[in-house]
């Protein structure tokens, strides 16, 4: 009972949010109905027991990535003026229809297997520990890890690389 | 059974939605309490760091001082500026107080004491939600419409986002260590504090988190020189109150993580162990309030630099050690804490050799300046209560009249420049009666003139200075004013007064304070 009334809360919060970052033109509020997207989503991790991913989506979505979204508005010139329609108004909706289709499809056709007891009591209580061998372990994601810590480190230097160029330009 | 597959303990007759709302109600008014204690406290400590008294004339002690503060800001205006997004300024200071409160939810107070003490993923919870603050700080910096508010919004990004990292690599060893992300076992397993045992780990995660809480070496965010308060600047009244709550719910929250994270959170001999956890707290806050006291600000350079050129590798390191540590001595005995506090030493000596700052050494003498501060007797005058003496050397600014001594030949009056004295006279000869003698401080210009004219010394300057009035006619100073008995005489051309004074302008006691005379 107080579960479905929690799912159907978060699921509306989800909706609206979602519809008001895409309708609004205000791009400031649109990024914080983004945000509140996310936390509804992550509400929905918790009520499947899934407490590691939720906080990592708080922590990844709501916190990093939006607050990036967020600085990317506010350097963008003329924002006051809102979000207007662009050119590739007909192309865009065809794309964007041609998605829902086909999410629409793939999410009906999928078999979702659930399983009976709640995962976290199946892992003896804790959802976390066994992540660590799948991770780090033999036959674990050890190589996938390393490839996305060095794409984030070349990143980094990358950066790096860009402002230094433009300090000796100044100078 | 709560929503983890955890069976919640029956600590309270109404099950499940009674162990909430219980916890919630504790929670809140623990909050709100101690940000009231913390305000005063704050207040008082800082004042001692600094030799002052700090507030104590509201209630004992000061003790109602918060009280006095928040009716003060509550009764205020409430200011939407013009342009600003009404929605987002309105919301904003509620997120930011909401996302410091909504940590409490897994702080264990003692064993087995707190709204979901042994939350699985009690640490990363902690910096998730943590992190939310910055959007209501955004939120803040934008809707106000303002461009100091949306700079300081930016910083405050830069400043959390590149502390944020040392900070939760510095947590990292301690989850390592203790194998768990749940704050309870955490604190389980500190036989020996981890503030001994992981010390580097300790120093990156308080000064990390004091920047995340913009105290002052780093409260750029806020700088009232150049940024007029930051990102709060268009708030006022109720909305401002929730951003002061929000400063010191975080404030609160950082001493409760510290204390938790690496004091060995409730733990302690004979005293009952939620008392100790409150004792760990408050002295925490008071060691912030210690530093507060002591360091100046930074610029957002050296802010930045420290952050990435010295915290960052630092905690690299550390966190290497540790890891190797764990490898050659799984259990973690507790005799590495002085290998540890050696190699936490060495890295800072190093990593600091850069900087040609002497390796923070001077730090540690400010603040070694400050706690000496503590043992010495404020330099407050308690205006009231307690005067400053006079130096001799002062001239004076009000006036002493002898009717005995003056016969009325209106000297002063002819000296005077402004036409402030009135005398009235009657009677000739040995006869001259002085019928009205009249002193207009409203245009006096205290030049002396007068003093020195007169040639029977009648008049004189005296050391008071509380020369103000209602209203203008009573700055007319009649005869009885004038001679009125207890006053003392200035020096000014009056050299024989001179020994007779004190020589510099000293504290004086009148009478001691009702409430405490240091």
């Amino acid at each position: 009972m107080g579960i479905s009334v929690a799912f159907w809360l978060l699921a509306a919060i989800i909706v609206i949010a979602a519809l008001g970052v895409v309708l609004l033109s205000n791009l400031f509020r649109a990024a914080l109905l983004l945000v509140l997207c996310f936390l509804g989503v992550a509400g929905m991790y918790v009520l499947l027991n899934a407490d590691f991913l939720a906080v990592v989506q708080i922590l990844i979505y709501a916190g990093a990535i939006s607050i990036l979204l967020i600085f990317a508005i506010l350097i963008t010139p003329q924002v006051y003026r809102g979000n207007p329609f662009g050119r590739f108004r007909l192309p865009a909706l065809f794309i964007s229809g041609l998605m829902l289709a086909a999410f629409i499809l793939v999410t009906l056709g999928t078999h979702w297997p659930t399983p009976a007891a709640a995962p976290g009591a199946a892992l003896g209580g804790s959802t976390i520990l066994p992540l660590s061998p799948a991770l780090f372990g033999r036959g674990g994601a050890l190589l996938p890890l390393e490839i996305a810590a060095m794409l984030l480190l070349a990143i980094l230097v990358g950066a790096i690389a860009l402002l230094k160029e433009k300090r000796n330009d100044r100078a | 059974m709560n929503i983890l597959g955890k069976p919640i303990p029956p600590d309270w007759p109404g099950g499940y939605w009674g162990h909430w709302g219980f916890w919630a109600v504790i929670l809140l008014a623990f909050d709100l309490l101690m940000v009231m204690a913390f305000i005063w406290l704050e207040r008082r400590w800082i004042a001692r760091v600094q030799i002052r008294l700090g507030p104590n004339r509201a209630g004992p002690f000061g003790l109602l001082q918060p009280i006095a503060d928040a009716v003060k800001i509550l009764l205020k205006e409430d200011i939407v500026p013009e342009r600003a997004d009404r929605w987002v300024h309105f919301l904003a200071p509620l997120v930011v107080f909401s996302a410091a409160t909504f940590i409490f939810v897994v702080i264990p107070f003692q064993e087995g004491a707190g709204l979901v003490p042994d939350l699985n993923v009690g640490l990363l919870y902690v910096l998730a939600i943590g992190v939310l603050s910055l959007i209501g700080i955004f939120m803040a910096g934008w809707g106000s419409a303002n461009k100091f508010s949306l700079v300081a919004a930016m910083r405050a990004v830069a400043q959390l986002i590149s502390y944020e990292i040392p900070l939760m690599l510095a947590l990292v060893a301690v989850v390592m260590v203790s194998s768990s992300l749940s704050l309870e076992e955490i604190v389980r397993q500190q036989h020996v504090p981890f503030a001994v045992l992981l010390p580097l780990s300790f120093l990156i995660f308080f000064i990390g988190s004091l920047t995340e809480i913009q105290r002052t070496p780093m409260d750029l965010l806020e700088a009232e020189s150049e940024l007029v308060t930051g990102y709060h600047i268009e708030y006022s009244g109720m909305k401002f109150a929730m951003f002061y709550l929000g400063e010191y719910t975080e404030a609160l929250l950082v001493s409760v993580l510290t204390t938790v994270l690496f004091l060995s959170g409730w733990k302690g001999p004979l005293l009952p162990p939620f008392l100790w956890f409150l004792i760990k707290v408050v002295l925490v806050f008071m060691v912030i309030v210690w530093i507060r006291g002591t360091f100046p600000r930074l610029r957002i350079d050296q802010l930045m630099a420290f952050s990435w050129k010295f915290l960052l590798p630092l905690s690299i390191l550390n966190l290497f050690i540790i890891g190797a540590e764990l490898v050659l001595l799984p259990s973690f005995p507790g005799w590495l804490a002085p290998v540890n506090i050696a190699i936490a030493g060495l890295l800072i000596y190093l990593c600091s050799r850069p900087f040609r700052i002497g390796f923070g050494l001077g730090l540690l003498k400010g603040l070694a300046l400050t706690i000496r501060h503590v043992l010495r007797n404020p330099i407050t005058v308690q205006y009231p209560e307690q005067r400053l003496s006079i130096s001799r050397r002062w001239r004076g600014q009000e006036f002493i009249w002898s009717e005995e001594k003056c016969t009325g030949c209106t000297a002063c009056a002819r000296a005077c420049p402004h036409g402030v004295i009135k005398l009235e006279v009657s009677g000739k000869g040995k006869e001259r009666v002085v019928e009205k003698f009249q002193v207009d401080l409203g245009r006096c210009i205290f030049c002396g003139l007068c003093v020195e004219a007169c040639p029977t010394q009648a008049i004189a300057l005296g050391l008071g200075y509380e020369s103000s009035r209602r209203s203008f006619p009573e700055l007319v100073l009649e005869k009885e004013k004038l001679t009125a008995p207890g006053r003392v005489p200035s020096a000014y051309a009056r050299p024989e007064f001179e020994k007779g004074l004190p020589e510099q302008t000293l504290l004086i006691y009148q009478k001691e304070h009702p409430w405490e005379s240091r």
